[in-house]
């Protein structure tokens, strides 16, 4: 039922091989000096007056090789096209980059700065950016968490329970919420191994926080606070804190990695090879000048890279058995009790970090678990309020809990009188959890009435509020195709009220367009759920006694009769929801708008008679901070008198930023239940916003919402009015499907075909 | 007349066990009974539930995600029980005469011929409708009468009734996890069922599975294993379902010919889960951490 179909009988834009010309004749790193000042004075012009020229920035490429001032060029339009003022301290600091960095690196510093230009602001970038001097210069194969953060959550997530966010800080280190890791990583001489060591470093938080480490059984601190505050008790007992959190850290490691090699073997190999080329850097040799408690804590890391342990031989003996299977949290307690003494005799300060794990923060994680514990429980109470009410358990005290299954491990369900309910897999899930979290279960939980609504008053009921919805607007990405990333949360799209217009335009122009609408209405009726039957099919449900009287007759007179005698009841659900898109641009005033409204009331009709569930959301706006949707007509609300006056009130308005347009539809196609769901966009040009959208940006952004959208399971299908849409088209909606109407005049008729077409 | 309900079940072990692959020749839907055990592992009182139900007349909805092992206990209690089996793959162009039975033109003639809901009716069959969901609504209809305490099916064209054979027993499944309002099952139907849900089994018994169905070393099945848990972790975030039992079978089957490991996940697991190239890598990443 797709395009193909559809485009073979529209105009169609021809596909143009390539995507963007470079916009360079000869390639920057062999311009002449004349010609380099020419460009850079043209292109930072906006922040260079009579006394700040572009001379500074000219002799500051000059002086790079010529391959770093390739690079460098490259990357300054990059930046220009962000800030131009970031983009000429850009150039007076690439030196100290290249030395810093190499030319490899530059581009991941570039997108450092501009990342922090998107978040902060410009002046906070310029201070980053010029800070690159200073610090340590950076190894060969470092690598940026950046580009991995994506992965590895997915990743973790696949590894089991809730996700977390991963995000650059001081680390690797977990604050209960979030894993914390370095925005860089340079450790290990390759790349290959540091990106092995983000993920292996990122994979030992998880497990921290899902093998327990935070977690202590009975026993071990204080048995009067709860599990999760019991290892600040534990750490605090010793009389060296930060060693007894130190040793910990190392213990837990010790076991953590051991059961991650059981569980992914596969990583943990690459770990190994990674951390065995750590012990040829300098971590690996024996410092025989450091105190000696320093010693002993760099010949354990020496040991946990998997290198000898020389004179840390009885303290490693002692955590060795943290490796087997059957270790567990309260094992590493008790074999930093045993450590302990070894190293506290030894004089000097023995706080030292391992390599890829930072200290372990275990306040601020128990706070975290403690509040996600809360959330947790707060949220099932809630669905299992809705659960009661669904079902009609009244009163909801009937509900109580029940194991199972007996122990050791036991699962709970929930029951009213003895009897289970039914729980939705999501319910049973929820509910799962908070078991597995909870170290032992409250009785009042196991009680009748233990989850009547408002039984605890300390829990908050409404489970968290709701993220992105601050203010009234919704936030989406943006692509940025030179940094190959995402603005994040970049545009602002409100959806505000759209006028409704007091003359009866649409009446006029249903009745200019009266036969058109009648014979569209026939049509479109005939798309409607019905049932035919079909004559003459070779299978079918009854038969077409027409047909066999012939074939016999057929037969009969020596005549090959035709075996086509059944009849078949044919019917089509139509399971559609389609949003449209219509530009409301300034470039749209005049008689494309006229157009547009007679087109729109046309399709109303039509879709009406075919009785599909369907949006009409105008589109415009200015800079990304006011990305507006009008709603024509939305999907809960019916067409009348009301949707009619909003058409003939649409009016051309600002620039056209169809990236976040696109989104936002297909967000709100994401809540309409439907078998197929399709998204129109009608345009009269390419995307064009007053901030940089327009050109390149523009067309590729659009091009990855409409990819964004395919993901979704959203069809897009674009009708465009732009003449010259040949030259980008094919590449901007590539994704989608696409036709352009060539005689404008032509679109109230088109439009309905169109979609007639997509869904026949 | 449908042809014989042959349908390619996945889990089948490669080794021909049905009489369709020892036969060359076709047989009729309600001649085909499992000879040899298909195999089974019990994850708990399934097996019992079943007997108690088919003793009892009572028909069963099976529930759980694709690839779990539905169709193969059915197998398994059709041997058990000693009764044929009539599998019915539903399509949402199944109608109502696709199960009952319809006249067919032969020679000039009319002449009626049976649906397979009929032959089990009378020969007293299990009759397995798979994911019914995807049956056309009044189809479901049809086997009301079926599903109580009058246990008989009407046949509108020919105005007859058949009173079920006390053997026969009829079985239903869906997968609630293709969240649709279109693909719910009415209240009345849903009613007249005893439900059982499946769901994929413990690591240890999944592993068990897929080492009889392969023969693949157990450490490699424990590792597929581990793999299939962190996709079914990735639900909803990425993939629209995880890898099912069955899949990890196909896995094991192409490792234990020789492919390598990471290969075969790549094939059997991570291209048939997705199409997104993004979730592809995730997923090849997954395959690189755990084998």
């Amino acid at each position: 039922m797709m395009t193909e179909t559809c485009v073979s009988n529209l105009q169609i834009g021809r596909p143009k091989a390539g995507t963007t010309p470079i916009p360079y004749s000869l390639s920057p790193m062999h311009w002449t000096r004349a010609k380099l000042d020419d460009h850079l004075s043209r292109r930072l012009e906006p922040v260079l007056s009579s006394r700040r020229t572009a001379a500074v920035a000219v002799e500051a490429v000059w002086r790079l090789s010529i391959p770093a001032r390739g690079a460098a060029l490259d990357l300054f339009e990059i930046a220009a096209a962000a800030n131009e003022e970031i983009a000429f301290q850009f150039l007076l600091h690439v030196q100290a980059a290249v030395d810093r960095r190499g030319i490899q690196g530059l581009q991941g510093w570039l997108l450092e700065i501009l990342d922090r230009y998107d978040r902060d602001g410009m002046y906070p970038a310029i201070a980053y950016l010029r800070t690159v001097g200073e610090g340590e210069a950076t190894a060969v194969g470092e690598v940026a968490l950046a580009p991995l953060a994506g992965r590895l959550e997915t990743f973790l997530a696949a590894l089991g329970g809730e996700r977390h966010a991963i995000i650059a800080g001081v680390g690797p280190t977990t604050d209960g919420d979030h894993l914390i890791l370095p925005e860089r990583f340079h450790l290990a001489p390759t790349a290959e191994d540091n990106r092995t060591l983000y993920r292996w470093a990122a994979t030992l938080l998880w497990a921290q926080l899902h093998r327990a480490t935070f977690r202590l059984p009975s026993g071990w601190g204080d048995s009067a606070v709860d599990d999760l505050g019991r290892l600040d008790h534990f750490l605090s007992s010793f009389a060296d804190p930060p060693l007894a959190a130190h040793l910990y850290l190392l213990a837990e490691t010790v076991r953590l990695e051991a059961a991650l090699g059981r569980e992914l073997p596969g990583l943990a190999r690459a770990a190994a090879a990674a951390k065995g080329a750590l012990l040829a850097t300098d971590l690996g040799r024996d410092h025989a000048l450091l105190p000696p408690r320093a010693r002993l804590c760099a010949s354990l890391t020496r040991w946990l890279l998997g290198g000898n342990p020389g004179e840390a031989a009885t303290v490693a003996h002692l955590l060795t058995p943290l490796a087997t299977d059957s270790a567990t949290v309260a094992a590493s307690c008790a074999a930093v009790t045993a450590c302990y003494p070894h190293l506290a005799r030894l004089p000097g300060d023995g706080a030292m970090a391992l390599p890829y794990l930072a200290a372990l923060q275990p306040k601020r994680v128990a706070e975290a678990l403690r509040r996600q514990r809360q959330q947790r429980l707060a949220r099932l109470r809630v669905a299992i309020a809705h659960l009661a009410a669904e079902q009609s358990i009244h009163p909801p005290e009937k509900l109580a809990m029940r194991a199972r299954t007996p122990s050791p491990s036991p699962t709970y369900e929930l029951v009213a009188e003895g009897r289970p309910v039914e729980l939705s897999a999501e319910v049973e899930g929820q509910l799962q959890a908070v078991v597995a979290d909870l170290p032992t279960l409250p009785p009042e939980l196991l009680a009748a009435g233990g989850w009547a609504p408002g039984y605890d008053p300390a829990t908050p009921a409404g489970g968290e509020p709701v993220a992105g919805a601050a203010g009234d607007g919704f936030f989406y990405d943006e692509w940025d195709h030179r940094r190959h990333a995402y603005h994040k949360g970049w545009c602002t799209v409100r959806e505000k009220a759209p006028a409704a217009s007091p003359e009866p335009v649409a009446a006029r122009i249903l009745a200019g367009h009266r036969g058109v609408v009648r014979a569209l209405r026939a049509r479109f009726e005939r798309l409607r759920t019905e049932e035919r039957t079909l004559r003459r099919r070779h299978d079918g449900t009854d038969i077409d006694l027409d047909a066999v009287v012939e074939a016999i007759a057929d037969a009969r007179a020596g005549v090959e009769p035709d075996n086509r005698l059944f009849t078949r009841l044919q019917r089509d659900e139509r399971n559609i929801a389609v949003c449209f898109l219509v530009d409301m641009s300034g470039s749209t005033k005049g008689w494309i708008n006229r157009l547009q409204k007679e087109s729109l009331v046309v399709l109303c009709e039509a879709i009406e008679a075919a009785g599909d569930r369907y949006a009409i959301y105008g589109f415009s706006g200015m800079t990304r901070l006011r990305c507006d949707l009008y709603p024509i007509k939305p999907f809960s609300e019916p067409y009348g008198e009301v949707v009619r006056a909003r058409i003939g009130a649409i009016e051309p308005q600002d620039y056209t930023r169809m990236g976040a347009a696109i989104r936002h539809a297909c967000f709100r196609l994401g809540e309409v239940e439907a078998r197929t769901r399709l998204l129109i966009a009608l345009t009269d040009g390419k995307p064009d916003d007053w901030d940089h959208y327009r050109g390149t940006y523009g067309i590729e952004d659009t091009r990855q919402a409409l990819i964004e959208a395919r993901r979704q399971g959203v069809h897009p299908f674009c009708i465009t009015l732009d003449r010259d849409a040949a030259d980008y088209l094919a590449h901007m909606v590539g994704p989608a499907s696409y036709c352009y109407v060539e005689d404008v005049r032509t679109l109230p008729r088109k439009i309905p075909e169109v979609y007639r077409r997509l869904t026949r | 007349m449908l042809p014989p309900n042959n349908r390619d079940d996945a889990c089948r072990p490669p080794a021909p066990r049905s009489p369709l692959a020892m036969t060359a020749h076709p047989i009729a839907v309600e001649e085909y009974r499992p000879e040899q055990e298909p195999y089974y592992h019990p994850v708990g009182d399934e097996v019992a539930l079943f007997e108690a139900a088919a003793a009892g007349h009572i028909p069963l909805l099976l529930k759980g995600p694709t690839g779990c092992g539905k169709t193969r206990f059915v197998e398994h209690m059709a041997w058990r029980l000693h009764r044929p089996l009539v599998t019915v793959s539903c399509h949402d162009d199944l109608t109502a005469s696709d199960l009952v039975g319809r006249y067919l033109v032969k020679g000039g003639e009319v002449v009626w011929v049976d649906g397979p809901l009929t032959r089990a009716v009378k020969v007293g069959a299990i009759c397995y409708l798979d994911e019914i969901v995807e049956a056309r609504k009044d189809t479901t209809v049809v086997i009301h009468p079926l599903a109580d305490d009058r246990r008989y099916l009407t046949v509108e064209k020919t105005g007859q009734v058949h009173p079920a054979h006390p053997d026969f027993c009829l079985v239903i499944s869906y997968n609630p996890g293709y969240q649709s309002a279109l693909k719910e099952l009415k209240v009345s139907t849903r009613q007249r069922f005893a439900s059982l849900a499946f769901d994929y089994p413990a690591p240890a018994v999944e592993a068990a599975v897929v080492a009889h169905e392969t023969g693949l070393d157990p450490a490699r099945c424990d590792q597929l294993v581990r793999l299939a848990q962190m996709t079914r972790n990735l639900k909803e975030q990425g993939l629209e379902e995880g890898a099912s039992t069955r899949l990890l079978v196909h896995c094991g089957r192409l490792m234990v010919a020789g492919i390598d490991p990471v290969r075969a996940c790549e094939t059997a697991i991570a291209l048939t889960l997705t199409d997104d190239p993004e979730m592809v890598a995730a997923v090849a990443e997954m395959v690189a951490a755990v084998f």
